[in-house]
């Protein structure tokens, strides 16, 4: 009884067949199969893996450093549940992947592959320490670019203030550059990192941020990545409403009184006031 | 923890999953009995660990006896008895919800309710006001769990979660309200899982996007921050709105 066979199983035999060397990856992409070539040094690796185990390894490596969700594992494989588990435990034991967390979505079971780290919008970066947000690290960083910011802002005499023309303000990269020697930071803070604290500063209003001006003798040293720079904001006048309603400011107000000499009914400040 | 089976469950949760006017409900029963399986042994050590005092090294300022005090939903957490309810609640929502890990839920985010008859008046309310009075009239769910759990020895707990740990606020929003409710019985050491969520229909549904990179799923605004309410809340919330 001869058996009449596709050349689609016939292909697809062989392909396992490469595929045990590694050297043939297999993808399920919305219920087709798909088949990729693999170069010889990244075939080592999961070489030995069969059938699912190399499908769900697969997937999981062309999620990068992200990582993926088990749950997307299972729609882009289209395997059960209980295969996905038995494939991702044996691959744990292997030691080729492993389960991470994100910072986006903390109760969400992710994995990537072992020898990856995982991606910055995974962990946080330097303000989540263990899945949690740092609060009282970022408060103290962004109190410290504050205070740097108002030392280069204003002049020491209280009373003045910089000309228009003045440049000195600092950069996102001056900032960075007094934090990294003052060693308040144990880790390592890039450039966009000390700008999302500044653009706090920012939206809190406390500092404000303008293209600096560009002068002639342009100084090399200078850090040309962006054009902002950052000044303190400092309270323009302690308004209070007293100032605005007349009494506040007027010079009779303990004398005035209903009835008297100077009143409230005849005040001329008010009629003054009044008249918009 | 290990799934029950109960004849009649099944009826009792197709009827539990109804299209209304305004949004699509999808809700679910399920009994588990408390006997640690395989992973839950991980996480009963991992609790231990984190809240029972006399595994914390005792520290020079006395800050291992803050622990001491945690008072929890389930009571002091230095009493194993209050941990072990956090485990098997957690240990449930692990087994309910196979794609998530629970492990780190805090005990604050769950809630002791004060009485088995206000919730079940608030999940009649909410079935009524979405025009099912099947599965509560015909199908008599609350006689079915009755005969499981027995109300009278049970304590009632509720989960309320941030938005991004929930596991019924899914990627791409549209979850108006949901509830998860957990019926245990220390004596019959068996809990019953009960959690429903509304969807609302203009949300899109995990099947459009191809992309499944964990990166897409961004802030559809309103489906998003609602997800964690109850339907009372979520209907008050509608009536400040207009």
């Amino acid at each position: 009884m001869a058996e009449s066979v596709t050349l689609d199983t016939l292909f697809h035999d062989e392909c396992l067949k490469s595929g045990a060397n590694g050297l043939i990856e297999l993808f399920h992409v919305r219920g087709e199969l798909i088949y990729k070539a693999v170069k010889k040094e990244d075939a080592g690796r999961a070489g030995a893996l069969q059938g699912e185990e190399q499908v769900v390894y697969n997937t999981i490596r062309s999620s990068g450093n992200e990582g993926i969700w088990t749950k997307h594992l299972k729609s882009k494989t289209n395997l059960h549940e209980a295969v996905i588990k038995r494939c991702l435990r044996a691959l744990e034991q292997k030691a080729l992947v492993k389960a991470i967390k994100s910072v986006k979505h903390p109760t969400r079971k992710l994995y990537m592959l072992m020898e990856l780290t995982p991606s910055v919008e995974v962990t946080g970066g330097p303000w989540f320490t263990d899945q949690e947000l740092d609060v009282d690290f970022v408060e103290q960083l962004t109190n410290q670019c504050y205070k740097y910011i108002l030392t280069k802002s204003f002049p020491r005499d209280a009373s003045c203030i910089f000309t228009s023309s003045h440049n000195a303000y600092p950069s996102a990269g001056a900032v960075r550059k007094y934090i990294m020697e003052k060693r308040i930071s144990q880790v390592d803070l890039s450039v966009d990192d000390i700008t999302m604290l500044l653009d706090v500063l920012v939206y809190d209003g406390k500092v404000e941020r303008f293209i600096a001006q560009v002068d002639d003798d342009w100084d090399d040293d200078v850090d040309t990545e962006s054009d902002w720079v950052y000044k303190a904001v400092r309270d323009k006048r302690a308004e209070s409403a007293w100032q605005d309603c007349p009494c506040g400011v007027c010079p009779v107000a303990d004398f005035c009184t209903e009835g008297g000499p100077v009143n409230p009914a005849g005040c001329s400040y008010y009629s003054k006031w009044l008249e918009f | 923890m290990k799934f029950l089976e109960y004849a009649g469950i099944d009826a009792i949760n197709s009827a539990l999953v109804f299209e209304t006017p305004e949004c699509k409900v999808y809700g679910r029963l399920e009994p588990y009995s408390c006997k640690a399986a395989g992973a839950d042994k991980k996480l009963y050590k991992q609790i231990e660990i984190k809240y029972d005092p006399s595994n914390s090294p005792p520290d020079e300022d006395g800050s291992g006896s803050s622990f001491r005090n945690i008072i929890s939903p389930f009571g002091p957490l230095d009493q194993p008895a209050s941990r072990r309810t956090l485990f098997y609640l957690i240990g449930t929502l692990n087994a309910s919800f196979p794609d998530y890990d629970f492990s780190d839920a805090k005990p604050e985010q769950f809630r002791k309710e004060p009485s088995v008859s206000m919730v079940v008046n608030s999940v009649n309310a909410t079935l009524l006001n979405h025009g099912n009075d099947r599965a509560v009239k015909e199908l008599r769910i609350w006689d079915s769990i009755d005969n499981l759990i027995d109300f009278q020895d049970s304590d009632v707990y509720s989960y309320n979660p941030e938005s991004d740990s929930d596991p019924n606020d899914e990627e791409g929003g549209g979850t108006l309200w949901s509830f998860n409710y957990f019926f245990f019985n220390r004596k019959l050491k068996r809990i019953i899982y009960f959690t429903m969520r509304g969807v609302s229909y203009g949300a899109p549904s995990e099947y459009d996007n191809d992309d499944f990179s964990d990166m897409s799923d961004d802030d559809t605004g309103f489906g998003r921050r609602r997800g964690g309410m109850r339907y009372e809340d979520y209907v008050v919330g509608e009536m400040d709105m207009l």
